[in-house]
């Protein structure tokens, strides 16, 4: 099994960065989803 | 015997044995020297190892505070500690077990077997995998500090309830930042291990064939992910409620206390699966090795690990059956918290298969497993008892409630940490440790955690409160009893730093498999392990022999 290419390498970080900013939106989301229902029923 | 054969990668494979002469994104070299080669670190190995000490220094922390309970309540009246020191105690112990030491026990185990698991070199984003572990040594410092300022440490218990919660001192605004800072390291840690798996994999690797390990800990991040916002939501409307002026959960400004139970536990119930999800994975590793064939029913372990993480999400109010919630509530819940046991017994029988008509041998990692096993599983049953609503509201924060979480934490998710350990030991250091000294710390702390848990049940059916420094005599018997089981648990467990720092320094070479019927591609590695470890991926023969299912 060889070695990647630069440009697969470049394609997985990039993939990578995308995952984890999308995961890290998603928990900024239940953070705020949580406290904006709690002012909604208070 | 335990010893096996070498048909590993070494030599065969640049991977696995090269001088790292290669490039990639964390440096084309080995460690840096002295204190740079951890402050700065962004190799997994050396971040697995830190996230692991940082554990034990927390698990020790924790089980001293533990050991002032328990000496407490030694026998009845107040002997060593005022009531407020010994409920902070209770509540740090809690905060410490579980964000300090169990959480980051796993993370470290995901950070060392992950990347050598998928036939990576490293974690998928190594600098973001240094954040999240310094920010833990902040945290616990100032969780830690909390114990010296005025009105001392929360004690309101680990589940920060209101309005008792809102009643301590300065120390609530600091314990709540130190909430904040283990949630966001426990995000960043998850995320890391999500993309890792996702995008890190070797050709080859796919996502039904990798190890039970990396299963467990997918399904866990995405958990994480989930449920730790949810936390610090609750927490920082706690704060709100307390410094600006807010009422979330304060009735007489038209707030609801229990709405807070309610966002507390949608992230409590999960969490419980947060700590013992990789649990599972470990114990599915390790089951199979010593029992010398392949696992029974590895699809089956995978969906009923992500049925259980489903169910977690919909069976939180079953801590809080004593709100007086409708009937129709009262039913879903128990029949939500009921469903659970269906997806676990799967792996429990799955385990039991895997040994039927196995050749088992009883190495230390193997007899950790045994014990989770059969332990795991009482703590599981006094769950369905408590799941069910009129037993509940007799058991509700009685000690009955105690015995049942360690059950399914100290013999659960600790003993497997400890199976790990002793499993990937000397893969880790390419040492074999002291199997006599791990023996004795096996049985010292299979026969001390039934001593100090087990009579919990039986004070806690005769009506004994939790969080209470005193009680009435009636419960004396047993209360020392468990303290004298507390105090031998307690006392054994400084077997583990020992028998790790003789293994380290004296301890004799181990083969690259270590273990004869041990599968997985961090078996094909060298022991120790290469600095980073698949810099180029394992070859299909590597893969194929690796994987077995």
């Amino acid at each position: 099994m060889s070695a990647m290419t630069p440009a697969e390498l470049n394609e997985r970080r990039a993939k990578a960065r995308r995952t984890a900013l999308l995961l890290g939106l998603v928990a900024l989301a239940f953070y705020v989803a949580f406290i904006v229902m709690s002012v909604a029923r208070s | 015997m335990h010893m096996a054969h070498e048909h590993t990668a070494s030599g065969s494979h640049s991977g696995a044995h090269d001088d790292h002469a290669h490039s990639d994104d964390h440096g084309d070299h080995g460690p840096a020297k002295g204190w740079r080669r951890w402050v700065y670190a962004t190799n997994h190995k050396d971040i697995g190892t830190m996230y692991l000490i940082f554990a034990c220094v927390m698990f020790f922390v924790g089980g001293f505070m533990a050991m002032i309970i328990r000496a407490e309540l030694f026998q009845p009246g107040l002997q060593l500690v005022e009531p407020q020191f010994f409920n902070s105690m209770t509540t740090m112990h809690a905060l410490l077990m579980i964000f300090g030491a169990v959480m980051p026990a796993w993370t470290g185990l995901a950070n060392w077997m992950i990347p050598m698991q998928v036939g990576a070199p490293d974690m998928a984003l190594p600098r973001l995998n240094n954040f999240s572990f310094w920010i833990l040594p902040f945290a616990f410092t100032l969780l830690l500090s909390t114990l010296f300022v005025p009105g001392g440490a929360p004690a309101g218990g680990w589940t920060l309830y209101p309005p008792l919660s809102l009643q301590a001192g300065d120390g609530l605004p600091m314990a709540i930042f130190a909430i904040h800072l283990m949630g966001a390291s426990s995000i960043l840690g998850s995320i890391n291990v999500v993309v890792t798996i996702m995008n890190m994999r070797a050709p080859g690797v796919g996502l039904l064939n990798m190890p039970l390990f990396c299963w467990s800990w997918l399904i866990t991040a995405y958990l994480l992910i989930a449920t730790m916002p949810v936390l610090a939501g609750a927490v920082t409307m706690l704060l709100t409620d307390h410094f600006f002026g807010t009422s979330f959960f304060s009735a007489s400004g038209g707030g609801d206390p229990v709405m807070f139970q309610h966002i507390f536990w949608f992230f409590g119930h999960p969490e419980v699966y947060i700590l013992i999800l990789p649990a599972f994975g470990i114990i599915s590793e390790i089951v199979p090795t010593f029992s010398r064939k392949p696992l029974f029913g590895y699809d089956a372990m995978v969906y009923a690990t992500a049925a259980i993480a489903f169910l977690s999400f919909i069976v939180w109010a079953h801590h809080m059956f004593t709100v007086n919630m409708p009937l129709a509530g009262q039913l879903f819940f128990t029949l939500s918290t009921m469903l659970i046991s269906i997806p676990t017994g799967v792996k429990v029988f799955n385990w039991t298969a895997t040994m039927w008509k196995g050749s088992i041998s009883f190495e230390p990692p193997m007899l950790f497993a045994l014990a989770f096993l059969f332990l795991f599983t009482i703590g599981g049953f006094s769950g369905l008892m408590l799941a069910i609503v009129p037993a509940d509201f007799q058991y509700h924060d009685t000690y009955f409630v105690v015995a049942h979480f360690h059950y399914v934490l100290v013999p659960g998710a600790v003993f497997a940490i400890m199976a790990g350990v002793y499993y990937w030991l000397p893969k880790w250091c390419g040492k074999m440790y002291d199997m006599k000294l791990a023996n004795w710390h096996f049985w010292l702390s299979a026969i001390f955690v039934n001593v100090l848990f087990f009579p919990q049940h039986f004070l806690g059916l005769a009506g004994m409160p939790r969080r209470i420094p005193d009680y009435s005599v009636q419960f004396a018997d047993w209360n020392m009893v468990s303290s004298v089981g507390a105090f031998g648990f307690g006392l054994s467990q400084l077997l583990l730093p020992y028998i790790i720092w003789k293994c380290i320094k004296s301890g004799s070479p181990s083969t690259n498999h270590v273990w004869e019927g041990s599968h997985g591609l961090e078996w094909e590695l060298s022991s120790p392990p290469p600095y980073h470890s698949w810099t180029e991926p394992p070859s299909r023969e590597i893969i194929a022999r690796g994987v077995q299912h």
